[in-house]
Order: structure tokens, then C-alpha cells, then sequence
């Protein structure tokens, strides 16, 4: 059974512009202990889909239609203060930004503490214990428990927000681009942190992430996400060695390599689709190759081309042998 | 071959209430002409200082610069004119970089204008051709910046620079707020760029996957300090330095076959205010020892045309 099972999840904003269309009937699940990644570039719907998973969709966002079952619950149908319990106790998220995600007028030590005497029953001494623990496990010295936020550096307040996230022993973690703010060296320390802890407290993880290179080392499965849809879903190594959507297939010859010697990207060609006007058909034909007359009129539906590996596009049989081949 | 552009021992520090900042320290090196030189390091590192200093947008504390051979460090009138129309500068933010009461024309026109290089008619001829070079439509030649995406408004940041035909641009992380799919197209256009206009670039990033494939010959900085420069194949190939191969084996590489040799730098970048005497990456160095903290050490050709500042490079290496 899966911890977290997301079906046919439709996400809106009704805007005074129209109705810009985030998440468009998407279907995951998370295993228990697993990590899945959630991989796309600006707008392709993944924050909104992760504060979906939260009921957090900013006005005016609405979930439209759909099913988010954890543990057997679905969360769409939970009253506000189950889901306020879920919060932050069962299911967790870090944020990208962490210069804004933490309150700048509490020392860090208050804002860990906060959250477990919100979710566990304890007195506020147990409450002070375990937040020096957390503050351990993230590598920052306890007299730094009465600091404020802009007296440590961006690396630091990632790890302050992952004690934050991890405090009430969380059994799903969302994390929302945890490195993208931060350098190199300190995103490898950050990430090799989050996976022991993970290991440690057996959490499981949605990482949503641009960076395939984070995926091949963090994650076990992964959805490739494009204008609201997940296009290609399937294990690290249906994704990597056997890619068959036309944009996975874009997103790696887009990305300059460190392993290999390549003398021109192959870029995609043009730009995401306005989420207010979505082209006909497949939402990615207008910039794909091996788009024909079909892909304008109808959108494909997902095909599953090996056991688990699904793949939303119409060609997809002749782009994996292509892959494949090469 | 005079080389486009040639620096010696150039510092800049800046004055700040807690005491003296060493952006810059003691840079020497040279940029022949069509070639890119990368420039990598962390935040912090100097590296966008460096690239204000060379266009002139910052004073020298110390050092020469030279352009095509000229002494430019502190520029008469007429030279700072002269350096306006052969070196140009492309900004990372393509979203704050650019007037947003001004249409994609009048931006791109704006440098011709400032310069005074042609009439108005050649003008309008001018920023049309331009438009086609960096592959913007021409019907966006009358949208305002807010209108576009930020691929598009990189590629008026683009045009802006080509509208003097300078000779070498500085891009301080051009592509760095773009997504994947958009980065490799604005790659791809700079580098064709080169091909055909014999440009000089020095292209300033924190990622090292994008100076790979960009440069002919990288420097690496830390702390204002030259760490290590040599050829770009060579330096993936053979890193010297301990911060280097640290930096290296920092990247995650999209392969499942790939395993990278992890080394994890414990600790952070330390300030660059009155730094500490001796080598300014010592208290991250797992080689360090106590004549590290002592001096800095010096930058020497340790292969030839490979430099690397670390006073343990060879044992590190095992080269004698």
C-alpha cells in the first residue's frame, strides 16, 4: 500500500484573466520510505501540486476535482482541523526560499520549539530538550538557539527549516526545491543531511527539484512534470536509461554535462504554453519534434510502456526504440 | 598576439564599517582574443566584482588592467568613451536590468544612441537586423519588457550589447534565472555568436556545468583569490587544487551509472572582511596544515599552462 496517493488532481486559479490551469488531473503515489521526484521547470504546476497535497492553495487556487489519499484518508475530505493536525506532524514541507520562509522577529530555537508544542503532547521543557536535539541532528551548536534568522547564513536557515520540517518525526516530507537557493558545496552537505535523516527517521519524500542531477542521486521514482500534466512517470532508471517522452527526452539535451564532452545543446524549442491558454491536443506539441496532425487534436492519455512506466504521448513507442538504439 | 584584455595584480577592496572588504586579491591573467574565459567560484567569491572592475564600472584599488595592449586602469575621458563601444556587459537578472517604461526598439537602440554611432534611420535598420540575430520576433519590437518571458527579455539584454559591436562582453551569469530548456537555446546563441562576430567573452558563473561547456580556459576563485586557472578540459580533467576537486565532486551528475567520488567541504565560505593572514580556503581544506594559515601561497605553474595557488599542490597531486 502506498502512503500517499494522489488521482486525477485538477488544480485552478480563477483569475479575472481566466482560469489559469496549474495542475491538470495528475495521478502519483509515494511508497513508504521511497523518494519520489517531481521534476519540471517554472510553471509546469509542481508547488502548486505539493501545497495541494497540504490544502495550502493560495486564493484564489481551488482544487477542482480529484482524490489525495494518505493512509487510507482522503485529505480533500478531512475537516480543516484534522488537516491542521496532519500538518507539520504527519506531513511536513521545506520550503525554497530560505531567506522568507522563517519569522524574522523569533529566535530559531522558538520557531522549532513552536511547532512540537503545537503537535505533541509535551511541556515546554521537553518541548526546549527536543528542539535542541533536532538542532544536533542539523549540525548548528545549541547556543545558537537564541538567534534570530538573519544572524546565520542561507546554508544555516536551510537547515534551520529542515529542523523545522523533521521536529514532529513527519512520515511524508514535502520539499520544495531545498537547494536551489544555496551554493554548490553547501546544497551537497543540505542534501546528504536531508537523505540520512530520512533514512534515520524512515520518511518518505516528495523532492520536487529541476535538477536531474539531485533526482539520479536522491530520488527512487520520478514524474516528469509539463504544463500541469505529468508526462512521463516511472522508475530512476525507466527515466534515465529508458526515456520516452519527447520532453524528458529534451530536458537531458538541454543540460550541459560535466561527465560528458558535447559541443552543442540541443535545446527545446520554444516556450512554455500560457497555463491560460493551453494549446489543443498534447499541450507540448507546439514545441515538440516529433509533433503530427494528431497531436493537435486529441491530448494523449497515459500509455504504460514497460510494467510502471507511464508515458503520456503518441509516439512514444517509436521515441523509446530511437533512445534505445542510440 | 596582444591579448584583448590583460590584468596584473589587480585588487579591489571595499571601505566598509567592519573593516576592509578584499573583494578582489591579487588577480593576474589574460584573455586572448576569441576565446571565453569562465570565471567560477561561490557567492561571495568576488567574481561579479571582478567583472565591474574590468568594465570600468569599478575603480582598481591596486593592479593594472589593459585593454588590446592600451593601460586603461585609470581611464582619461576619451578612453572610458572608447571602452564604452568595445567592451559590453550582459546581467543575470533580466528582470531588473532593464528600463520597464522602454519598448524592446528603444532598448535595444538606447547604446547606439548613448554613443552616438549612427542617425536615425540606420538606427531602426540596425535594431531590426538585431532582433534577427538574437531570434526575437519582430512583433515584439514595441512590447514592453513585463509582456515577455525571461528568455526573451535575456535576448533583448543580448541585443543591447551587440548594438556597439564591441569586442569583448563580460556576462555575469547570463543564464542563471533562466529554466533548463531556455538556458541551453541562450547558450547555444552566444556561443554562435562567437563563431561568427570573432567575440571575446568573460563568462562569469557559479555553474560549473555551464562553464564547461562555454569556456576555452576557466579561473577558479575563492574568496577574491585566484585558486586555480588552467584550460577547461584540462582543469575537468586533473583539478589540482583541494577546493577545486571539492567544488567538482560537489555536483550531482544526472546519470545512474556515474558515481562521483564525493568529498564534502565541511563548513562555509568565511567573510572576506580583514581576512586572516595565510590561504583563505584553510579552514575548509582537509589538507590543511599550519603553514596554510600562516601565509597565502602563490600562484605557480605547477603543469605547464595549469596554475593552482596552494602551497601542498604537488604532494596532494603526487607529482614531483
Amino acid at each position: 500500500m502506498s502512503l500517499l496517493e494522489i488521482k486525477d488532481l485538477t488544480i485552478h486559479f480563477q483569475t479575472e484573466d481566466g482560469d489559469v490551469k496549474a495542475v491538470n488531473g495528475i495521478s502519483f503515489a509515494v511508497e513508504q520510505g521511497k523518494t519520489l521526484g517531481l521534476v519540471g521547470e517554472t510553471g509546469a504546476g509542481k508547488t502548486t501540486t505539493a501545497l495541494g497535497i497540504l490544502r495550502l492553495v493560495p486564493e484564489p487556487g481551488k482544487i477542482l476535482s480529484g482524490s489525495i489519499t494518505y493512509k487510507d484518508q482522503d485529505i480533500l475530505k478531512m475537516s480543516e482541523k484534522d488537516v491542521q493536525d496532519l500538518r507539520g506532524n504527519e506531513i511536513s514541507m521545506i520550503f525554497q526560499d530560505p531567506m522568507t520562509a522563517l519569522n524574522p522577529v523569533m529566535t530559531v530555537g522558538d520557531q522549532i520549539a513552536e511547532v512540537i508544542l503545537r503537535h505533541q503532547e509535551c511541556t515546554k521543557a521537553e518541548a526546549q530538550q527536543r528542539m535542541l536535539e533536532m538542532l544536533g541532528k542539523v549540525g548548528i551548536s545549541s547556543d545558537r538557539a537564541g538567534d534570530y534568522p538573519h544572524q546565520f547564513s542561507g546554508g544555516m536557515k536551510q537547515r534551520i527549516i529542515i529542523a523545522i520540517a523533521l521536529a514532529c518525526n513527519p512520515k511524508l516530507l514535502l520539499a520544495d526545491e531545498p537547494t536551489t537557493a544555496l551554493d554548490v558545496t553547501i546544497q551537497a552537505q543540505v542534501m546528504r543531511m536531508v537523505n540520512e535523516l530520512k533514512k534515520e527517521f524512515g520518511t518518505s519524500m516528495v523532492l520536487i527539484t529541476h535538477d536531474l542531477g539531485i533526482v539520479a542521486e536522491s530520488c527512487d521514482a520520478v514524474a516528469i512534470m509539463y504544463a500541469g500534466e505529468i508526462v512521463e512517470y516511472g522508475s530512476l532508471e525507466d527515466i534515465f536509461d529508458h526515456t520516452a517522452h519527447p520532453y524528458t527526452k529534451g530536458l537531458f539535451g538541454s543540460i550541459p554535462r560535466l561527465d560528458l564532452d558535447t559541443e552543442r545543446l540541443q535545446p527545446i524549442q520554444g516556450l512554455m504554453p500560457d497555463p491560460i491558454n493551453l494549446p489543443s491536443g498534447c499541450p507540448f506539441h507546439p514545441r515538440c519534434p516529433y509533433s503530427a496532425r494528431e497531436c493537435m487534436e486529441q491530448n494523449p492519455a497515459h500509455v504504460e510502456v514497460t510494467p510502471g512506466h507511464l508515458v503520456k504521448c503518441l509516439h512514444c513507442d517509436s521515441i523509446s526504440q530511437e533512445v534505445t538504439a542510440s | 598576439m596582444t591579448p584583448i584584455v590583460q590584468v596584473e595584480h589587480l585588487c579591489k577592496y571595499f571601505k566598509t564599517p567592519r573593516g576592509q572588504l578584499h573583494a578582489v586579491e591579487d588577480l593576474s591573467f589574460a584573455i586572448q582574443e576569441k576565446t571565453t574565459l569562465g570565471v567560477v567560484g561561490e557567492s561571495g567569491c568576488g567574481k561579479s566584482t571582478l567583472g565591474r572592475v574590468i568594465m570600468g564600472l569599478h575603480e582598481s584599488t591596486a593592479g593594472t588592467l589593459l585593454l588590446e595592449g592600451q593601460d586603461v586602469t585609470r581611464p582619461t575621458k576619451a578612453q572610458k568613451k572608447a571602452m564604452r563601444k568595445d567592451i559590453q556587459m550582459i546581467f543575470q537578472d533580466p528582470y531588473s536590468s532593464l528600463d520597464p517604461r522602454m519598448c524592446v526598439s528603444d532598448l535595444i537602440a538606447e547604446p547606439m544612441k548613448a554613443l552616438k554611432l549612427c542617425d536615425k534611420d540606420e538606427r531602426e535598420l540596425r535594431v531590426a537586423e538585431l532582433m534577427d540575430t538574437v531570434g526575437l520576433s519582430r512583433r515584439f519590437a514595441f512590447s514592453y519588457p513585463h509582456e515577455l518571458d525571461g528568455g526573451r527579455r535575456q535576448r533583448i539584454g543580448i541585443a543591447r550589447a551587440l548594438s556597439v559591436d564591441p569586442k569583448f562582453i563580460v556576462c555575469d551569469e547570463p543564464v542563471s534565472a533562466l529554466d533548463v530548456s531556455i538556458q541551453a537555446q541562450i547558450l547555444n546563441l552566444l556561443q554562435d555568436l562567437q563563431d561568427q562576430r570573432g567575440l571575446t567573452y568573460m563568462f562569469i558563473t557559479h555553474n560549473l556545468s555551464v562553464v564547461k561547456h562555454i569556456s576555452h580556459s576557466i579561473l577558479v576563485m575563492y574568496l577574491g583569490c585566484e585558486v586555480e586557472m588552467c584550460d577547461s578540459k584540462e582543469l575537468f580533467r586533473q583539478p589540482l587544487h583541494p577546493y577545486t576537486k571539492g567544488l567538482l565532486s560537489a555536483i550531482p551528475i544526472p546519470s545512474i551509472h556515474v558515481q562521483r567520488e564525493e568529498i564534502i567541504m565541511k563548513g562555509e565560505v568565511t567573510s572576506p572582511i580583514n581576512p586572516k593572514p595565510g590561504c583563505r580556503f584553510a579552514s575548509r581544506c582537509p589538507y590543511a596544515k599550519d603553514k596554510c594559515r600562516e601565509s597565502l601561497p602563490e600562484v605557480e605553474e605547477v603543469l605547464p599552462g595549469h596554475y593552482a595557488a596552494c602551497h601542498y599542490v604537488r604532494e596532494i597531486n603526487g607529482l614531483t
